[in-house]
């Protein structure tokens, strides 16, 4: 007879796969971010006017991840000047040629394609219901670009989601900004907070 | 198109008290099954089913329109008979043509499924493959397997959590069936639908349709890892025969007058497909969508949501020349009728791409007109007025 910790087994096994699709790789450990301006990805600074975690990603991920409460509860991932033909995301293993071509930066995207782009990256490219629910032109780091409001149900878990992200694409490369939290207390408490982080962000002169 | 349990749907007939599948007769309904002793095996397995069920009720991913969900029951219902009221149906969100049944009578009917369906009698074939797992307790038969006892959590994992893409592939590909299993609930299915009045060949065409469309990305090998649902036993293509040899044989005199009820199916859809399909593109399976929708084409060449469908897909696919084939679905959509917000926001993006700016502020501000709250107002009107300057 099946037991309730072969059901509990599984369960882990599921929630540990989507977060680690979800942060894109192994993570490891996190050290803090303290208040300030801060460096990300060598490429842009951001002022954070509150502590942050910044979580030591590996493997492919091209993502600098931070987060406050906890990564499946909620993440600030910046992505600064991905060329095109690079990957925006990890995919799973099984994930076919046409999901991973989607996933690949590319240059002179335009507001919507962006937009399908940060569908895909919150959904780590599985099946989610993604709804953008308010989208705006805006000049991002100096492009181009569009903020996009969304709410996200992701098949396989409980929660449901709400973010904010910000993407630019010029004819180099692309960026994408994007913070997601759990609808109830999370993204409440600490989307104003990551919605200034995300709007301070300036490109580094060189 | 990975699916799992078209390859679990289409599971076998253990211990059914009605006329046995594997018998040459046309399948007879058993009697109800009362619940099973809280004690027994079979009892544990329906309380896990039914913790399971209680969780899947609260999920946001449940389609939660009494109409739509009417209608999918009443089908459940002429094929079950007094078997209907032992049986709970779900919509799921869920872009991949997929159906679940639980041992309890908790039965999963995936929106990928209802919008790759060309009519009812699609959708009754595999509804009928699910009540005849259901009927035959195939859980239970194995269940009572070695091998199978592992599988378990994972049927409650299946249809609790359903799983991330990978992880469904994962689950379902351990959740497997035996190949005679699979051949007697072909048989149920074929047999239920026939009996209610449903043709019998559109049980074979539902895995012409799938093939179809699978074969279509090289990605996509049978037998392979590509998709849970070819990678099972029997081969989709054996089994599409088979059924269409039972169609054409022992259940051409029951079926004389059968209907495939497309018209009536297309009413029941009208209100989803649009959203169906929308999540069909967040997978960006475009060789599997560019195939179904020029099936949809096919079928139907008065279709104007499947032309706009298929412009969805090439727009946003986005190679060299896409924006030129787009645009010609779209202005094949418009003038089939399809006068609605998607159609001309797409259609005017697709003109944008092409600098055809007057054009596309036509179609732009039809889609402002029909979407005056649309969550990208404010993009559109910036396009409209930068294309006007």
């Amino acid at each position: 007879m099946t037991t309730r910790s072969n059901t509990a087994s599984v369960f882990r096994k599921i929630a540990a796969l989507a977060l680690a699709a979800a942060l894109g790789a192994c993570t490891t450990y996190a050290t803090l971010i303290e208040p300030g301006n801060v460096d990300v990805q060598g490429k842009i600074t951001v002022n954070a006017p509150q502590k942050w975690n910044k979580v030591s990603a590996s493997g492919d991920n091209p993502a600098e991840v931070w987060v406050r409460e906890g990564a499946s509860l909620d993440s600030l991932q910046f992505r600064i000047g991905i060329e095109p033909g690079k990957n925006l995301v990890v995919l799973p293993r099984d994930a076919s040629e046409q999901t991973r071509e989607g996933a690949r930066a590319r240059a002179n995207m335009t507001p919507e394609q962006l937009v399908d782009v940060i569908s895909l990256v919150a959904r780590s490219g599985a099946a989610g219901q993604f709804k953008a629910t308010k989208i705006e032109p805006m000049q991002v780091l100096g492009q181009r670009g569009v903020r996009v409001e969304y709410s996200l149900i992701m098949q396989g878990q409980e929660l449901e989601y709400r973010g904010i992200a910000y993407g630019a694409s010029s004819d180099k490369d692309m960026s994408l900004m994007q913070f997601t939290a759990a609808k109830v207390h999370y993204f409440p408490t600490l989307s104003a907070q990551a919605d200034a982080v995300m709007r301070s962000a300036k490109l580094k002169t060189r | 198109m990975a699916c799992g349990c078209l390859a679990g749907l289409f599971t076998g007939l253990g211990h059914a008290q009605g006329t046995h599948a594997r018998d040459a007769g046309v399948f007879a309904l058993p009697q109800r099954m009362l619940r099973p002793a809280a004690e027994t095996e079979e009892g544990g397995l329906w309380s896990l089913m039914d913790r399971e069920e209680a969780k899947l009720r609260r999920s946001r991913l449940v389609v939660r329109d009494e109409a739509l969900g009417a209608y999918v029951r009443d089908i459940a219902c002429r094929l079950g008979g007094e078997h209907c009221s032992d049986t709970r149906i779900y919509v799921v969100r869920s872009p991949y043509p997929n159906a679940l049944m639980a041992p309890n009578g908790m039965m999963q009917v995936w929106s990928g499924l209802l919008l790759r369906a060309s009519n009812e009698a699609q959708l009754a074939a595999v509804i009928g493959h699910e009540l005849g797992h259901y009927l035959a307790r195939h859980t239970l038969e194995n269940q009572r397997d070695l091998k199978a006892k592992a599988a378990a959590a994972t049927f409650a994992a299946l249809f609790g959590a359903i799983g991330q893409l990978a992880q469904l592939g994962l689950l379902a590909s351990m959740f497997s069936f035996n190949r005679d299993q699979e051949r007697d609930a072909d048989r149920m299915g074929i047999d239920l639908m026939a009996k209610a009045g449903y043709a019998p060949a559109e049980s074979a065409a539902v895995w012409r349709n799938l093939l179809e469309e699978f074969k279509t990305n090289p990605d996509n090998k049978e037998g392979s890892g590509g998709s849970v649902l070819f990678a099972t036993h029997p081969a989709p293509a054996e089994r599409q025969e088979t059924l269409m040899a039972r169609a054409q044989g022992p259940l051409a005199d029951i079926s004389k007058d059968a209907q495939t009820h497309t018209q009536r199916y297309r009413t029941a859809m009208k209100q989803w497909r649009r959203e169906f399909a929308k999540d069909d593109l967040e997978l960006r399976r475009f060789a599997e969508s560019e195939s179904l929708y020029r099936r949809m084409i096919r079928e139907d060449s008065e279709d104007a949501d499947a032309y706009h469908f298929l412009a969805e897909t090439l727009r946003t696919r986005a190679r060299d020349g896409d924006a030129e084939l787009a645009l010609a679905q779209y202005e094949a959509s418009a003038a089939k009728g399809g006068d609605f917000a998607e159609r001309s926001r797409g259609h005017g993006l697709a003109l944008r791409g092409l600098k055809r700016n007057a054009d596309a502020v036509a179609q732009l501000r039809r889609y402002r007109e029909l979407a005056p709250d649309a969550a990208d107002a404010a993009l559109i009107d910036a396009y409209i007025l930068e294309m006007k300057s």
